[in-house]
């Protein structure tokens, strides 16, 4: 085992840094040990504890440690150069400092050609740089969170009185004339337009429909809260109006949580007079209850887009049914039975907070009961969210998790070691997770996993104890992830993957009724 | 001939000289920060959306990548005016006009401290660096005369930990932000006069930038995030606003602002109560 470290003099990284950094050292192959610290006297003395080696303390120098096998450290420091250069290295030379663009409205000033503007910026400050531009006679798409449902309310009802519209607060994806904005997946154009109150549920549809051969005209975001009593769908029924009159868009899908039940009179009233035929998911809702001419309801987000392509099609609104085949019932039987008596739980792992929700759902119609940590209704309350009791099925993409840190779908290392622990447990018979591609999202996935994966399942093996793996991969193959390659590796790392969520959730609730007894 | 760039401050800090005539160099550069170090002491170009610091100038940008401004560049402040001297011309922000921050220190703990204290340990705790709780413990310790000499305890801790403030220096501004509050009355005026003789000869066992901070903190002179945290504490915030407000708080920077929560609570459970300051005046 080799160690290694350099020294950078007098130089200044921020915090999110400097711990972005130490992760990524951490996780490059063959590396046991890394440390990005000041050098401090303090600091100094706490490497020399943890074997990381002896320095000279100069408390304004960053330094780099780094344990393990010889190319793994000179790979982590070769990473520490390029990472800790790469902001200094775009700093500029004054060119950009003449003219920099510091507002929406110098923008549109410049450009006056300009009609979205995308706001992230912190929460206390979104709702007033939303109104800049909504004054500007722009629509707006405000992916920033934390704003007062006082300000959302506010925001929407000064755009509908202007025909604008608000996509957000908290709102991640949208694909507006092709341009895909946030966490988008890369997806074809084409006949089928989207209105979305989740992110993942709206990636989930337009990855579907892409793979069925179909494309997406436009997929528009309202936010979580949009459909709620108090906000009262206003950009839902913005969105569905403009798709309505959008000549690209032959069908429309609505996707969203189940809405406040007037709410939900509403949006069904205008889609009925729609003179295109749209499907409605409001998972967790019965979609015998989504009713109206041209309006068909389905129940989980694979079956929406089915329907969705099989209506752009000129065919009846008809999805396949998410059930099991006889060969998947073998395959499934035969891992359940080669599993321990103590084995009996499932882990649901996801970054997706649709995934985790609708896969609660899946289980809960196989009369699986799991914790959560956002149950849906009828779930209990995860008591403590860093450990799984029982059935569990975690929403790691929660703000319990991303205070200060990436969303699991920009650095998974958090998801990833959650699941290893889930591997390891005893108890854990099925790990269930989601992999999401696309822009935004972590451009090697499956970097970290494969190695967390491969570790916890040979820990497990070795106490005699066969684990499934059970994945989603949201994305295609144009994603810069390429879904192809993705798949392709977590099959080599033993993992089950199935076509949509809805289907590897199946899967895990197939395989906890057999060890309780029960089937396939 | 070099343009020069004039631009309004929109706020400065309640203990910024900007009047001063003195010189001064770029100590570092970040997005949405630059620290100028002006004669002994440290001051902030902040962005508009970064929090206010007592020597904080805010301008109405939203970062500074574009301003081109490099460690070493030279400053000099007169007349309300501070000067950036940079490669592609002069940067002029004038603070003449800009309204000061201030902020309003809480004047009594209302009730329900205990459960405020739990909501904030609760939104920290995860998030913190997983020392900091220790060295928080510690240092109120060796403080309120538990366990060994202030010095050495504050020795292990100044310094100590990730990040470009480190943990513990951080966790130190915790404690400092509520003895120097006058919520914490004569005991904790004595608690901030024992911390300050303490870190005198400490501040060099850390990065220059977090000894300035660590220096101005024992001077009293907190930023908004420590004070407000306080105030929140105490009680200055309504129900629905108080879980947000420590949540936002605890989740700043890495750690930074966990472990700046570690310290506030050790130090509150010894030095804040319900009534405390009313009763004291």
């Amino acid at each position: 085992m080799s160690l290694r470290s350099r020294s950078y003099p007098n130089l200044y990284k921020d915090s999110v840094s400097l711990m972005t950094v130490s992760a990524k050292l951490t996780a490059t192959p063959g590396v046991e040990q890394a440390s990005v610290v000041m050098a401090t006297p303090a600091n100094v003395e706490n490497l020399a504890h943890a074997g990381l080696g002896e320095y000279e303390a100069r408390a304004n120098d960053l330094l780099v440690a780094v344990s393990g096998s010889d190319d793994a450290c000179e790979e982590a420091l070769r990473l520490a150069d390029e990472l800790l250069s790469a902001k200094a290295a775009a700093g500029g030379n004054g060119e950009a400092a003449a003219q920099p663009l510091t507002s929406i409205q110098m923008a549109v000033a410049r450009d006056p050609s300009l009609n979205l503007a995308l706001i992230s910026v912190p929460g206390d400050y979104a709702a007033a740089e939303a109104m800049k531009a909504l004054r500007l006679g722009i629509d707006v798409m405000l992916f920033s969170d934390n704003v007062p449902v006082e300000s959302e309310l506010a925001l929407k009802l000064y755009a509908r009185e202007r025909d604008l519209m608000v996509m957000g607060p908290d709102c991640g994806t949208a694909i507006v004339g092709g341009v895909p904005l946030g966490f988008a997946n890369a997806v074809r154009r084409g006949a089928i337009g989207v209105v979305g109150a989740s992110g993942t549920g709206t990636q989930e549809v337009t990855v579907r429909v892409h793979q069925l051969g179909e494309g997406i005209s436009h997929a528009l975001g309202t936010g979580g809260h949009d459909l709620s009593a108090k906000i009262g769908g206003i950009s839902m029924l913005h969105g569905l109006a403009a798709l309505d009159a959008d000549p690209t868009t032959k069908v429309i899908v609505l996707v969203s949580k189940p809405p406040a039940p007037e709410v939900a009179k509403r949006v069904l009233a205008a889609a009925e007079r729609s003179a295109k035929p749209v499907v409605a998911v409001f998972l967790g809702a019965d979609p015998a209850s989504i009713k109206g001419e041209g309006v068909y309801g389905a129940r989980y987000l694979a079956q929406a887009a089915d329907m969705a392509v099989s209506l752009a099609k000129g065919g009846e609104a008809r999805a396949a049914p998410i059930a099991l085949s006889n060969e998947a019932q073998r395959t499934l039987g035969d891992i359940a039975r080669g599993m321990t008596a103590s084995q009996r739980y499932v882990r649901g792992v996801f970054s997706g907070g649709t995934f985790c929700y609708e896969a609660q759902l899946v289980h809960a119609a196989a009369s699986v009961r799991a914790f959560s940590n956002t149950p849906t209704d009828g779930n209990p309350r995860l008591k403590n969210s860093v450990k799984s009791q029982e059935n569990a099925i975690i929403d790691m993409g929660d703000d319990e998790f991303t205070r200060g840190r990436p969303h699991p779908m920009i650095d998974p290392s958090q998801r990833n070691a959650r699941i290893g622990e889930e591997i390891a447990d005893p108890e854990t018979a099925v790990v269930l997770f989601d992999v999401v591609l696309g822009y935004g999202a972590s451009a090697d996935p499956t970097a970290g996993l494969i190695g967390v994966v491969g570790a916890a399942r040979a820990g497990a093996n070795a106490a005699g104890r066969q684990v499934a793996l059970v994945a989603h991969v949201c994305g295609t193959e144009l994603d810069l992830q390429d879904r192809n390659n993705v798949v392709a590796a977590l099959k080599s790392a033993g993992a089950l993957v199935a076509s949509s969520n809805a289907e590897a959730a199946f899967w895990s609730a197939a395989i906890i009724a057999a060890r309780s007894g029960a089937g396939p | 001939m070099s343009a020069t760039t004039i631009i309004a401050a929109e706020r400065v800090g309640y203990a910024l000289p900007a009047g001063v005539h003195s010189v001064g160099a770029v100590h570092s550069v970040f997005s949405c920060a630059v620290n100028l170090e002006i004669e002994g002491e440290m001051w902030t170009l902040l962005a508009s959306d970064c929090a206010e610091q007592p020597f904080g100038i805010r301008l109405p940008v939203r970062s500074f990548e574009a301003f081109a401004i490099r460690e070493g560049d030279g400053i000099h402040t007169r007349a309300g005016f501070v000067g950036v001297e940079r490669a592609g011309g002069r940067l002029v922000v004038d603070c003449r006009a800009a309204p000061r921050w201030a902020p309003s220190p809480p004047d009594a703990v209302l009730p329900g401290f205990a459960a405020r204290v739990a909501l904030l340990s609760q939104a920290a705790s995860a998030r913190a660096w997983p020392s900091s709780r220790l060295m928080a413990h510690d240092a109120m310790r060796a403080l309120l005369g538990e366990s060994g000499a202030l010095d050495g305890v504050l020795t292990g801790i100044v310094g100590r930990g990730p990040g470009l403030t480190p943990a513990g220096d951080d966790v130190l501004v915790g404690i400092l932000a509520v003895v120097a509050s006058p919520l914490a009355g004569e005991a904790g005026a004595r608690a901030t006069q024992a911390m300050r003789r303490a870190l005198e000869g400490l501040v060099l066992r850390t990065t220059a930038l977090s000894g300035h901070m660590l220096r101005q903190a024992a001077r009293g002179l907190l930023g908004r995030m420590p004070h407000d945290l306080v105030g929140a504490l105490a009680g200055g915030l309504a129900a629905d606003e108080l879980d947000c407000a420590l949540r936002r708080i605890a989740s700043t920077g890495a750690t930074s602002g966990a472990d700046i929560c570690m310290g506030v609570l050790e130090a509150a459970r010894a030095f804040l109560r319900s009534g405390a300051y009313k009763a004291a005046a």
